[in-house]
């Protein structure tokens, strides 16, 4: 069970981790804020799965990230 | 069912159904062909079965997503109709419901969505706008049934203006009326760039018909508005908002506060632009052309690098909201561009541009919001109500 409470600046600065690490892949179509489990945490979506050899860890700096495959965004 | 039973059916089917609608939806829609349309279909409303984005109709597809079908394998050595399902709003419709009643219930019904070439995309034209040519209507199926069911009030003339209705630069299909500003002393109306300004295609000026060119209007009858100006759009940097304003004609009536409908089918009134910080978990609300009136929640903010697909290209956002819908319906379809998001004190959070057709916790897609304190500033406007 998690306790740790993340603050939404520890979140922010986890998400310009999550930027500079999956910069130049493709597959991003958006990196947020979210929460997971009641706290903040680092959401990222893909338009398709990331390749196999491309890992995203499941924390950073004690932050969880999400990962969604979310498709193509379209204007509507 | 036995294979030549199945064969049958399909062909039936198809002869029946599927046909009379990809013939029936050639645009432009009209009022008068959204109505056969909706007899073909057993009701399902034509904006929102083609829930269509607002984009210019140069670039529009003559051919809309529906429903396919063929043949799968069933127990044993039996046969099952299957049924692929294109649209969301036509997964739980009358006439799929039909079809399987038709199969005696073999049937293997699933939503594929969008189906895309697997190619690169060309790289997008950009052309001078040319009116879309009308098309002929094809017959509609004689065995049609015929239904009362009504046009929604959002996609009609509404006059007064009201939030929440169908409207668009006269090239484009149709988008969504977000809000009235105030702008330089004058009464705005707030909409997305690609809903009022064509994608940074219009000449101020340019006439705006309420509703929409989707849903029947034209420059005679339905002219509300002139495009004014746009935060223009940035295909290699990062954008912020998708946004525009057009200066309502003299005359035309409008209502700045009134929600029609908007929470349980009850009016609102709009309580001004929110200053609290969007947070993840709120519940939110808006009203838009293709959808009407959704709950959703916020799944995520200060998104960055979302990127989204426009007849210019992919084009990249910073700092924006994600939402899906509460319950069992996607918060936005293609034509809720522009809606104005609401929290639950109707004080207004943001203002719709995209989304996905996938994803969410109900799996029925993710919408994406510029923040309305960006809007406001980068317009030089203020929220009226």
């Amino acid at each position: 069970m998690r306790v740790t409470q993340i603050t939404l600046d520890q979140a922010r600065a986890a998400k310009r981790r999550v930027i500079e690490l999956l910069s130049g892949s493709g597959q991003v179509v958006g990196i947020g804020i979210t929460r997971v489990d009641g706290t903040y945490a680092v959401k990222v979506n893909l338009g398709e799965a990331l390749p196999g050899d491309v890992r995203v860890p499941a924390e950073i700096d004690g932050v969880r990230v999400r990962i969604e495959v979310v498709g193509t965004i379209r204007r509507r | 069912m036995r294979l030549e039973s199945a064969i049958n059916l399909k062909r039936q089917l198809l002869e029946d159904l599927i046909t009379p609608i990809a013939a029936a939806a050639r645009f432009p829609i009209t009022a008068a062909s959204a109505r056969d349309l909706r007899e073909v279909t057993g009701g399902v409303p034509a904006g929102t079965l083609f829930g269509v984005a607002a984009r210019s109709f140069q670039t529009l597809p003559k051919v809309q997503r529906s429903l396919a079908v063929g043949i799968a394998r069933g127990k044993d050595k039996e046969y099952r109709l299957a049924i692929r399902v294109q649209r969301q709003a036509l997964l739980n419709s009358d006439m799929v419901q039909s079809m399987v009643k038709k199969a005696k219930g073999e049937a293997d019904v699933r939503l594929i969505g969008r189906v895309d070439k697997r190619t690169r995309r060309r790289p997008p034209r950009r052309a001078g706008i040319t009116r879309a040519k009308k098309t002929r209507r094809a017959p509609v199926a004689s065995r049609a049934r015929t239904l009362a069911a009504g046009v929604p009030w959002f996609e009609l003339q509404q006059r007064p203006l009201l939030i929440g209705v169908s409207i668009g630069h006269v090239d484009v299909t149709a988008g969504t009326l977000g809000a009235f500003v105030s702008h330089d002393g004058q009464v705005c109306i707030l909409s997305n760039n690609h809903v009022l300004a064509n994608e940074d295609r219009a000449a101020v000026g340019d006439a705006i018909v309420q509703p929409g060119t989707l849903d029947g209007g034209s420059i005679a009858a339905d002219k509300v508005a002139e495009f004014l100006t746009a935060v223009a759009l940035d295909a290699t940097g990062a954008n912020l908002v998708d946004a525009a304003l057009a200066t309502l004609d003299s005359g035309i009536g409008h209502d700045t506060a009134r929600l029609r409908e908007i929470a349980a089918s009850t009016d609102g009134v709009l309580a001004g632009a929110s200053g609290a910080e969007i947070d993840e978990g709120a519940t939110v609300f808006k009203i838009g052309r293709t959808t009407g009136a959704t709950k959703g929640r916020v799944t995520a903010f200060n998104l960055d690098n979302v990127i989204v697909n426009y007849d210019m290209g992919n084009l990249r956002f910073d700092d924006q909201v994600e939402i899906e819908g509460v319950g069992d319906v996607a918060f936005s379809d293609g034509g809720d561009s522009g809606s104005l998001i609401v929290n639950e004190e109707m004080a207004a959070i943001a203002l719709l541009f995209a989304g996905t057709d996938f994803g969410g916790s109900n799996g029925l897609g993710l919408t994406y919001a510029n923040p309305l304190h960006r809007v406001l500033d980068d317009l030089n406007a203020t929220l009226l109500f």
